[in-house]
């Protein structure tokens, strides 16, 4: 599967936003369908704003974003038909059930046709309780609404999916639930790049690994390198090291 | 820490919190900038009437130079108000208006205060200041569970009440600061104006005003306070906040005259008029008519000779009494009796028509106290009521004005006859209404202010009410704040 | 999909304690409204009824406008009863005048209502909208959808303007309908057409609110700030503008006020009186001169009155249509038949009627005999001559304010950050 054109691909990337800040210094990485990249780094470090960017919610000062070989800032509306997104902390609409929320995101995602069981069936799918699909989401647990968000995703059905933290908050056992969908769906042939500074949760679940330090991409790994490095040991030290000259 | 020190620390921190947002800030600036412009407007418009009404009595001076006498001089010279120098902050009612439209009739009128009511300082308090108050309190308790601080303080050796009374102490200083810095601009623009000037009882008659303001929004403080401690989220306590306010200060003081009209309504003035007209002209004429025809049949019978000579015209019949003294004797009784009669008959028609009036103004007089007791429910109302009553712009103004306006007519009332009687007792062939006459030397209408004591205690009830008002949502806040879950 | 968002919008809404609130006091204030104005014009009804003039009498009254519920505007001015005398046309009031409360406070008419709250409430709608979804999180799932922002901007706003302007319009029609339930109240086919009118600009006002509501949603981070810029905003639309505008003209047109003309009426008719009576002493008779020179004085300076205070209006409106609030004031005020114009058609049209009987009512004065006279009759103006004379350009005016602040919330969330 990595041998299939990228789902997702950020080639020379750059953004300089208008205080000087340059939160994200020449990145390129490509995610393949069947593969989860997970992204590590500190808070600050250019994860969420590379994400952005890819979202086109802000435009990059040089570089492209490609979804699904759609230039990003080009064509957005089209290249938002390929990835679907789970942001960290989301409170959703807190009136609606877990059933409502999900019918509107799918209706925007493009998925009219979708009937009731359908939503069950996918709220079955990441565990969330049965008889949570018809309670309104404001009196959910963060990990209830972390699966609803994921379920969001799930049901656009879109080659690409992107992850803001999406385990930040998650006691271990909602965590490794999570983890485990995402490994479904990385079985179902999707392309994931998901940013997060957990990283033992990115060891189990990635397929490669970059750290990003101070907008830059400094190291990447494959899941079988990581098999003779210390991951942990690698990330301490870089976090530890001296700051990266502009 | 001891417990008053804690109790500074929170008030403090109220106090240092507010000032440090955004909406202290903007708030600020915008009271200011309001404050300024209205004050500026006002004065300008204060003035332009002060040079209107001087040049108003000049105009009344010469025309009572030349043309004035006893008949129709009332109407010329008719007590009217001046502007005060408080109208530069507040205006409300001018006795003017009512005795132009009540007692002139006036067809002329000027409908843009009706459709544009002006802004003043009473305006300023009551929506922006009541708004403002609800716009800091409304998160107070449960914007500070959502931050998680209410934990916080909470977790230390602090009671909830100390933290209660410190947030609405905090709260209503941070209230003072733009309030008081934005009046004081406006008195510096108003004392810095050469052409006004305001005396001592105008001092402290502000300084209650200002007392009132303050009782004003620190009740609306605690009512938001209250209202935060009754919600979990800062969106729907701001909900509630608007819905009583608006309730509150949009609805009820409205509402009142219109509901103290239906429950205890009046009779029709012009209905009333009307009637007098036709008690004063008709009916008395006819009354008249009846009263002397019994009398001529009494005097008839008495006296023969009247009797005999009864079908005589008034011509013959004065000529008869010329020649006959029998005649004329008895003659001279029947005319005495008939100006007998033609004054009864008036003070007949005259008791029934104050009788009517008094009725008239007993009913406005309980529908207006009626009115006002509803009102009252509205803090607007009374803090309106408190303003302008100490300012002399509003009802007890009018009642005073009417009071030392009957006593200058009764004064002009004893000159007029004394200079009457001095006319015919030099001339009695003149006819002292209808000449011109030298009045320089009459007393003049001189509008004095009611004393600041007399304007208080009809402001006391209005003061009662805010101040139990405030007591009232501070206990409801304070016990509210003791029950309120903080997870 | 902009459907899509609407129907979230307006279902989010019913679910929402705000709309809840708001709902509630909408229907509070209007129905009380009702209620109040349609008693009050029933008491002018019966008041009308005793006052009305037999055909000696030579006075001049019109009965009171069923459209006053809705707009008292200056009903009360117009309905006194105009009694033509030798000096002066008197005009009396009916119940009202005894009790001075009335004048502290606004009246709590439709207009009032639609005025002062709805466009708060219309505001409320629109502030959070922006500022919460982004709270909330939910913006960037939106807009991580193929979907265009200005698609989401329009369908926000057709949501909450139908969650906003429909229950409004329900309960403002049931109150309508329970009013004509009364049988003393004919509103007539005409008087519908502008009530129509009347609810039709209420919608645009609401409108505009509403823009206005969610661009300040767009220009403001937190929710909590926009509250206060908000409210200030309301304030100074409102009630600042519109009436601080009518005092600054003031200082720029020098009317006389009504009692300068009222004080210069009696001294010039107690003048030309004693002069006269000198004149009758010394043997001439000179009334017919003596009150010529009281009308061509008086006329003249009522003229001057009334032009200057024309100036005044022209130059008040100017200057209070910064704020689209004092546009939806005149426009309603001139289709119910209870603004500035009618009145001032009103009084012309009862000095003209004055002049058509002023020599009877001399001559009547004179030899103490009773005469009959011709019926007052007065038209409201029609809607021609309404619109001819100021309200297209108040609804062009109010429709442009709309069309702006729309297009300026919908470039601000086109640009509005969303991270």
């Amino acid at each position: 599967m990595a041998n299939q054109k990228p789902i997702l691909k950020a080639e020379d990337l750059s953004k300089r936003y208008e205080d000087g800040v340059l939160a994200v210094d020449h990145l390129n990485l490509e995610v393949h369908p069947g593969e989860v990249y997970c992204l590590l780094g500190a808070n600050g470090a250019g994860k969420t704003t590379t994400i952005n960017l890819f979202l086109n919610f802000i435009p990059p000062t040089t570089g492209t974003c490609y979804i699904n070989n759609i230039d990003v800032t080009r064509d957005p509306l089209e290249a938002k038909k390929y990835v679907s997104f789970v942001s960290e902390n989301v409170m959703l609409y807190g009136n609606f059930t877990a059933r409502q929320n999900l019918d509107f995101f799918a209706k925007l995602g493009g998925r009219t046709e979708l009937t009731k069981e359908d939503y069950h069936q996918v709220m079955r799918r990441v565990s969330l309780q049965e008889m949570a699909f018809e309670q309104r989401v404001k009196n959910f647990s963060k990990g209830m609404r972390q699966k609803l968000g994921i379920s969001i995703a799930i049901i656009k059905n879109a080659p690409g999916i992107l992850l803001d933290e999406p385990t930040a908050g998650l006691d271990p056992k909602a965590a490794a639930e999570f983890l485990e969908i995402l490994r479904e769906l990385k079985n179902e042939g999707k392309a994931i790049l998901m940013s997060t500074h957990d990283i033992f949760r990115a060891k189990e679940i990635g397929d490669r690994v970059g750290i990003m330090k101070e907008g830059r991409l400094v190291m990447e790994r494959t899941r079988e390198e990581l098999q003779y490095e210390d991951l942990v040991k690698i990330y301490i030290d870089y976090m530890r090291s001296e700051p990266l000259t502009a | 820490m001891s417990g008053e020190k804690m109790l500074t620390t929170i008030i403090k921190k109220e106090l240092l919190n507010n000032i440090f947002s955004f909406r202290f800030l903007f708030v600020f600036v915008l009271l200011v900038i309001i404050v300024t412009v209205t004050v500026l407007i006002l004065t300008d418009d204060y003035l332009r009437r002060v040079d209107e009404y001087s040049l108003r009595q000049n105009d009344i001076e010469n025309y009572m130079r030349r043309y004035a006498h006893f008949n129709r001089v009332n109407a010329v010279i008719a007590p009217s108000q001046p502007p005060l120098p408080f109208n530069s902050l507040i205006r409300k009612i001018s006795p003017d208006d009512y005795v132009i439209e009540n007692v002139f009739g006036e067809f002329n009128s000027d409908p843009l205060p009706i459709m544009f009511p002006l802004i003043d300082l009473t305006f300023i308090v009551t929506i922006l200041l009541s708004l403002i108050a609800l716009l800091f309190s409304y998160d107070s308790i449960c914007g500070e569970k959502e931050d998680g601080t209410l934990k916080l303080m909470l977790s230390n050796k602090l009671s909830r009440a100390r933290i209660i009374l410190g947030k609405i102490i905090g709260g209503t200083l941070t209230l003072i600061i733009p309030f008081l810095l934005s009046l004081t601009i406006g008195l510096l623009i108003i004392q810095f104006n050469p052409r006004i000037s305001w005396s001592e009882a105008n001092w402290r008659a502000f300084g209650l005003i200002l007392l009132g303001s303050i009782l004003y929004f620190s009740f609306f403080y605690c009512l938001g306070v209250f209202i935060s401690s009754r919600h979990r989220s800062s969106s729907s306590s701001i909900m509630t906040s608007l819905f009583v306010w608006v309730i509150l200060i949009l609805l009820i003081p409205n509402l009142s005259p219109y509901l103290a009209s239906f429950l205890s309504p009046a009779p029709s003035k012009i209905k009333v008029e009307r009637d007098i007209e036709r008690i004063t002209m008709d009916e008395r004429d006819e009354l008249m008519r009846k009263m002397w025809r019994e009398k001529q049949a009494e005097l008839y019978k008495l006296y023969s000779i009247l009797d005999e000579n009864k079908n005589l015209t008034q011509e013959e019949q004065k000529r008869k009494a010329a020649e006959d003294a029998a005649y004329r004797k008895a003659y001279q009784i029947l005319s005495e009796q008939f100006k007998i009669i033609v004054s009864e008959a008036n003070r007949i028609q005259q008791d029934k028509i104050s009788g009517m009036r008094t009725e008239l103004s007993r009913k406005e007089e309980s529908q207006m106290l009626l009115s006002l007791g509803i009102s009252m429910i509205s803090p607007l109302a009374d803090f309106t009521y408190l303003a302008t009553d100490l300012s002399s712009t509003g009802l007890r103004n009018m009642i005073h004005f009417q009071r030392i306006t009957g006593e200058w007519r009764r004064l002009f009332g004893d000159y007029s006859e004394k200079k009457r009687d001095a006319i015919e007792k030099e001339n009695p062939a003149i006819d002292s209404w209808n000449v011109a006459v030298d009045m320089s030397d009459r007393p003049r209408f001189q509008y004095k202010e009611e004393a600041l004591a007399g304007r208080f205690k009809w402001t006391l009830p209005s003061f009662a009410v805010l101040i139990v008002y405030n007591l009232i949502f501070f206990l409801t806040a304070f016990f509210s704040f003791i029950k309120y879950d903080v997870r | 999909m902009t459907w899509t968002i609407a129907r979230k919008e307006i279902v989010s809404n019913l679910l929402s304690y705000k709309f809840f609130i708001v709902i509630l006091l909408t229907a509070i204030l209007i129905f009380t409204s009702f209620f109040i104005m349609h008693r009050d014009y029933k008491q002018r009804l019966t008041d009308y009824s005793l006052i009305k003039p037999k055909p000696i009498e030579p006075i001049a009254v019109i009965p009171p406008n069923p459209l006053s519920i809705f707009s008292k505007g200056l009903e009360e001015l117009m309905t006194r009863s105009f009694e033509i005398n030798v000096i002066q046309i008197t005009a009396r009031s009916g119940m009202k005048s005894g009790n001075l409360l009335f004048s502290y406070f606004p009246v709590p008419d439709f207009l009032y209502i639609v005025r002062v709250v709805l466009s708060l409430v219309a505001l409320l709608f629109g502030f959070d909208q922006v500022s919460r979804e982004k709270e909330r999180g939910t913006l960037k799932l939106m807009l991580s959808n193929s979907l265009s922002r200005s698609k989401t901007l329009v369908g926000k706003w057709i949501g909450n303007y139908l969650s906003l302007s429909i229950p409004f319009l329900l309960i403002t029609l049931l109150g309508i309908v329970f009013l004509n339930l009364d049988p003393d109240i004919h509103l007539s086919s005409a008087h519908m057409v502008r009530l129509a009118l009347i609810l039709f600009f209420s919608l645009i006002y609401i409108g505009f609110f509403l823009s206005l509501g969610i661009l300040i949603s767009t220009l403001t981070k937190r929710a909590a700030a926009s509250i206060v810029i908000l409210l200030f905003i309301w304030a100074i639309l409102v009630f600042i503008i519109p009436n601080l505008g009518t005092l600054l003209a003031r200082q720029m047109v020098d009317v006389p006020s009504v009692k300068a003309l009222s004080e210069k009426r009696q001294q010039t008719w107690t003048k030309e009186v004693l002069l006269g009576e000198e004149d009758r002493r010394k043997g001439e008779s000179s009334w017919d001169t003596r009150y010529k020179n009281i009308y061509s004085e008086m006329d003249k300076k009522e003229e001057d009155f009334r032009n200057k205070f024309n100036s005044l209006v022209k130059l008040s409106k100017n200057i209070n249509r910064i704020s689209p609030v004092a546009s939806f004031v005149y426009a309603v005020t001139d289709i119910a038949g209870t603004g500035i114009g009618e009145e001032s058609s009103l009084k012309m049209a009862v000095v003209s009627y004055r002049n058509s009987i002023f020599s009877d009512v001399i001559s009547a004065l004179r030899s103490r005999v009773k005469k009959e006279y011709p019926a007052f009759a007065y038209r409201h103006r029609p809607l021609s001559q309404i619109f001819a004379e100021g309200a297209l350009f108040d609804t062009a005016w109010l429709v442009f304010f709309n069309i702006l602040f729309f297009a300026l919330s919908y470039f601000a969330f086109v640009k509005y950050d969303v991270r």
